[in-house]
């Protein structure tokens, strides 16, 4: 998506094999590494990326890589993907834009079953119940 | 001390087993059913079969009332998370994190971690105290970090030289696999004596026993506060 609007983007993944379906045409720069490596980190440019954007499937790993890109360069929007809602609000409140799956499809099929018009993403996010 | 352990691989068995000989109140949590099982058959009550990682299982092992928390699964990502989680949300005074990659140390410390174990590093300085060389390089890890092939190079100070093989102390389950001199490398049988210049390479499991948890002090420093 953000390549199609023009914007440089680069992609790290540990499979040279995930990057297959980006497709031939694909305007993204592909890096196969670790996530949490600082080395590959960049490679792919971190150091002059305007964004980070953490998607792996381990919510650990997204943690992690985001306080990584944080601690050593100087990112302006670091965000990533946390399933679980405890951490992903904790992570929240550090600053990081994480966004929980989970929360997202409750929520969408919660207001379609009551009938309900679909809500901005946000208000699904950020519903989170305090756990005790 | 009530005294919470994620992770009940090699290393987190072999800690329980010291804390338990200790006296300590210890709780081990372990993500593997199976292997949380078999634990929970040698050591009792003291062995939980949950992800550490998960608030709802932390809250049940009662971390709030723990004293420390060690994080010593495999994964770095998933020891920094439980020590972080540790700390926000149950407000554990002292937190520790096994690190198979030794560049994470100093990650995890400015993160909020208040103590860090790397296997590697301590097998490196331990290395280094027996053999006093110029340098000891890694040169590479196996089995998720739990296994590390390392190099020394003797200096004419080492005091392993003039020493045969077989006279150097290392931790159990550490062994000299083969020694190079001139270029030429020797599988390192007890009777070669070591001398300047000569390239000494070992293999060395991170904890494979309480020994060498003796060997560089207790590293959960709950030994000082009982």
């Amino acid at each position: 998506m953000l390549a199609d609007e023009g914007h440089d983007v680069a992609i790290i993944d540990e499979s040279r094999y995930a990057f297959q379906r980006l497709g031939k045409d694909t305007k993204c720069k592909t890096f196969t590494g670790h996530a949490l490596d600082e080395d590959v980190l960049l490679k792919a440019g971190v150091d002059k990326a305007d964004a980070f954007v953490a998607c792996t499937q381990g919510d650990n790993t997204n943690i992690m890589a985001m306080q990584v890109v944080r601690e050593n360069w100087d990112v302006p929007r670091i965000g990533g993907k946390i399933n679980d809602p405890i951490r992903s609000q904790e992570y929240y409140k550090m600053g990081y834009f994480t966004i929980t799956e989970c929360k997202l499809l409750a929520g969408a099929f919660n207001d379609w079953i009551h009938d309900q018009r679909l809500r901005a993403i946000t208000e699904y996010l950020r519903e989170v119940p305090t756990p005790k | 001390m009530y005294v919470v352990l994620v992770g009940g691989g090699a290393v987190g068995e072999q800690v329980l087993r010291k804390l338990l000989h200790e006296g300590h109140e210890v709780l081990l949590i372990e993500k593997k059913r199976e292997r949380a099982q078999r634990l929970a058959d040698r050591y009792g009550k003291g062995v939980m079969a949950g992800d550490g990682c998960e608030m709802r299982v932390m809250a049940e092992a009662g971390v709030n009332r723990a004293d420390v928390v060690a994080a010593i699964t495999g994964d770095d990502e998933d020891n920094l998370v439980v020590c972080q989680m540790a700390k926000r949300r149950f407000n554990v005074k002292r937190t520790i994190a096994r690190v198979s990659d030794p560049r994470h140390e100093k990650l995890f410390k400015s993160l909020g971690v208040d103590g860090t174990i790397s296997s590697t590093s301590i097998i490196f300085n331990l290395i280094e105290q027996e053999i006093e060389t110029g340098e000891v390089l890694p040169i590479g890890a196996m089995q998720q970090g739990n296994l590390e092939v390392a190099e020394a190079v003797l200096t004419a100070r080492s005091p392993a030289c003039g020493k045969a093989v077989g006279e150097l102390e290392f931790p159990d389950g550490t062994i000299i696999v083969a020694v190079v001199r001139n270029s030429q490398h020797m599988v390192a049988t007890p009777d070669i004596m070591l001398q300047s210049g000569d390239i000494v390479v070992v293999l060395g499991p991170s904890f494979t026993s309480g020994n060498l948890l003796s060997h560089v002090g207790d590293p959960l420093g709950v030994a000082h506060h009982s």
